[in-house]
């Protein structure tokens, strides 16, 4: 019960876990941009979960030790229980296969079937924007730090905190700004790592800005999403000379139909509908197509052009 | 070894594919590759009756004699990457590595028809566990058994073709005529490598 | 489906190695791979665009799902065959562990453990501990009676299976999703198709 005799106040302190809406608090922060704004309250919030829960998770510690050795943020989950970070193409091409598929057998027109693909891409692209904007925000120091201290186990944690002093040094650490303090940031993502996880928030100091131009946010989808689906960047990003709102991503191989011959319909309608599902949910309403443009180099070149909404252009022009 | 024709026969013995690599093939009515495709099906179940059952019990390698059924030993060795070594060998779909393949593997047609060969020229078969059949005819009378094992590694990177060009096509209908492009590229590339 | 001696029938990689060392070779080096969440959120579009269209009837959504999973189940064992070159098994405790060990291993990763043999050895269960295809997955209320989420699993192995002649039932016992304590699916061999063997293999 030390921690109440710390933080007697009934503010802030009675919450251990800050996310969610409370009418009395109105709205906060989510995700802590500026350390201050931790203060006394963050550290008891430490405490207070250091101690109600003696044995936090033991299991979801040893499967993020694996997750921490991957290559690159985007590449892996940090969901506790994400053990997997691959699985093999064949086992995802004949999956897709049969999406498309089943979209032929249920459609009149090569415009539903394509309707349909597109539509399942959209329901990936609209949960990406938040997700992978989230994770370029978990830089790979406060990352380790966070899995190695879950990996020394609940044992430690709880030492470090059941004693009433330790916590108060916390607090003090807290305090410093964000920059220097490694060592701070590891204890805070140890204790938060007894919050089931969630708390890797703690951890990050910066989101990522939110990306407001087209070209900026075409840049994410150029880089960070094509990464994330396909492991590597498109091949190229271009805007018309003839269209103000018309930009194009230019991939040379699409995996997804790497094994599809041809034909008449375009099964790359899938990535389309990805990309106009992050363009939506980040507020740039537009249209994609695909247009597959065979070159010499190239046989399976295609073009994913972009065609924004006139109000996206009027907006951009009213910030200029 | 020129490769002069590919065939492809599903488990019930119809042609689902043929294709020609070089100018000199023979040139066969469409009727007559169905009926060829209709015969190896029959012959490659004779084959198997007529095995001396002490060859069956035993499982040694078969009859030397050069007849038409010539069962060679049921591990088929690795021959390098197929053809000049000049080449890199191309990436096979999604069969990765230098060389997907860098052992010796066992055949599943243990005492079904193999090759047919003639003075002229020579028929080589590859039956997969669930009954496709991929053939080669090879414009070179061929019997050493390296002959036969080059063919059957390269049958098997047909069938690798077949399935990551037809198998994960959605607008391949299962056990229908093969139509796709892609599945005649990779192919063509894969015989011009020889 | 004779038994074959054990010498000349493993396949030289097998023979020498594990069937597991095999398997994580294959897995490792020789596959192709795709990000896992990928294939977990199109999946995850796919059921829920059932769901959505058949207007929340759950057991034509599992209908569904077993039907896509033995379409993709029956070109999936050429693939399979055509990777790992195996030979036919001469049991069907061997078939479950190519199952678990090189199969599921193959092509998603994943390793599940085989149990619960009936006592006349014709069926058994696969335990999932992990499954990729229900990652991030929790079931509304109304789906967690009903729905079978990761039913196209059956489909896969009953269609894979059939083309190297076993006919088989498969099917969820339990699901975690669910609130179960595991996630089970069963096996159940009904017999071997000796007729359609392709000739010339024993």
């Amino acid at each position: 019960m030390s921690h109440k005799i710390i933080n007697p106040s009934t503010s802030v302190a009675q919450h251990p876990a800050p996310q969610g809406y409370d009418y009395t608090i109105g709205p906060q922060q989510t995700l802590p941009d500026l350390p201050q704004s931790m203060g006394p309250s963050s550290a008891s919030t430490f405490a207070s979960t250091g101690i109600s829960t003696t044995g936090p998770s033991a299991a979801s510690a040893a499967s993020s030790t694996n997750l921490a050795s991957g290559p690159s943020v985007y590449s892996s989950s940090l969901h506790p229980l994400a053990h997997t970070q691959q699985v093999s193409l064949a086992a995802y091409a004949f999956l897709f296969q049969e999406m498309v598929a089943q979209a032929r057998n249920a459609s009149k027109s090569v415009a539903e079937i394509e309707l349909r693909l597109h539509r399942h891409g959209y329901h990936l692209g609209v949960r990406l924007l938040e997700l992978l904007n989230f994770r370029s925000s978990v830089n790979a120091s406060s990352r380790s730090a966070f899995f190695k201290t879950s990996t020394a186990g609940p044992s430690s944690t709880s030492a470090t905190v059941s004693s009433s002093a330790p916590s108060a040094q916390l607090h003090g650490y807290h305090s410093h700004g964000s920059g220097d303090a490694a060592g701070a940031t590891a204890a805070a993502a140890a204790a938060a790592a007894a919050d089931d996880g969630h708390a890797l928030a703690h951890s990050i100091s910066h989101m990522k800005r939110r990306d407001l131009t087209m070209v900026e946010i075409l840049q994410f989808v150029h880089s960070t999403v094509w990464t994330y689906l396909f492991g590597r960047p498109s091949d190229d990003l271009v805007k018309s000379s003839d269209r103000d709102n018309e930009f194009m991503i230019v991939d040379h191989a699409p995996l997804l139909t790497r094994f599809i011959s041809s034909t008449n319909v375009q099964c790359d309608f899938f990535v389309c509908g990805v990309v106009e599902g992050v363009l939506d949910s980040a507020c740039f309403p537009c249209a994609v197509t695909v247009h597959s443009v065979p070159d010499d180099k190239f046989p399976e070149k295609a073009v994913f052009v972009v065609r924004f909404e006139s109000a996206v252009l009027e907006r951009e022009a009213l910030r200029a | 070894m020129a490769i002069q024709t590919i065939l492809v026969i599903n488990k019930s013995g119809g042609l689902v594919y043929q294709r020609d690599f070089s100018a000199s093939a023979p040139r066969l009515s469409s009727n007559e590759y169905l009926v060829l495709a209709g015969t190896l099906q029959g012959v490659v179940a004779i084959a198997s009756q007529i095995t001396p059952k002490s060859l069956q019990i035993t499982r040694k390698t078969g009859s030397k004699s050069g007849s038409d059924a010539n069962h060679s030993s049921q591990l088929v060795p690795y021959v390098g990457a197929l053809g000049s070594s000049a080449v890199p060998a191309q990436e096979l779909g999604s069969f990765m590595g230098p060389d997907y393949f860098n052992e010796a593997f066992t055949s599943w047609n243990t005492t079904g028809l193999k090759h047919v060969t003639t003075d002229q020229n020579s028929l080589f078969l590859y039956q997969t566990l669930t009954g496709v059949k991929f053939v080669a005819v090879s414009s070179q009378s061929a019997t050493s058994t390296m002959a036969v094992s080059i063919a059957e590694n390269l049958l098997r990177k047909a069938y690798c073709l077949y399935v990551d060009y037809v198998m994960k096509n959605p607008f391949y209908e299962p056990e229908m005529p093969i139509k796709c492009e892609l599945f005649d590229k990779r192919l063509g590339e894969l015989v011009a490598q020889l | 489906m004779s038994a074959s001696t054990s010498g000349t029938s493993a396949p030289a990689a097998a023979s020498r190695k594990s069937l597991k060392a095999f398997s994580e070779d294959v897995w490792k080096n020789k596959t192709a791979k795709i990000n896992a969440e990928l294939f977990t959120l199109t999946y995850g579009s796919i059921v829920s665009q059932l769901c959505t269209d058949y207007e929340r009837d759950f057991t034509r959504v599992n209908n569904q799902l077993y039907s896509m999973g033995y379409n993709i189940g029956v070109r999936l064992i050429e693939d399979f065959l055509a990777r790992t070159a195996l030979p036919r098994c001469d049991s069907l405790a061997k078939t479950s562990e190519v199952i678990s060990k090189c199969a599921f291993k193959v092509f998603l990763n994943v390793t599940p453990q085989i149990g619960n043999w009936s006592s006349n050895k014709d069926s058994f269960s696969i335990f999932l501990e992990e499954n990729p295809l229900s990652d991030f997955v929790e079931l509304p209320m109304d789906a967690a009676r009903e729905l079978w989420y990761s039913n196209i699993v059956c489909g896969v192995l009953k269609g894979a299976l059939e083309m190297v002649q076993m006919d088989c039932d498969v099917w969820f016992v339990s699901d975690v999703l669910k609130g179960d304590q595991l996630t089970e699916v069963r096996v159940k061999l009904n017999r071997i198709l000796k007729d359609e063997i392709p000739a010339g293999e024993d």
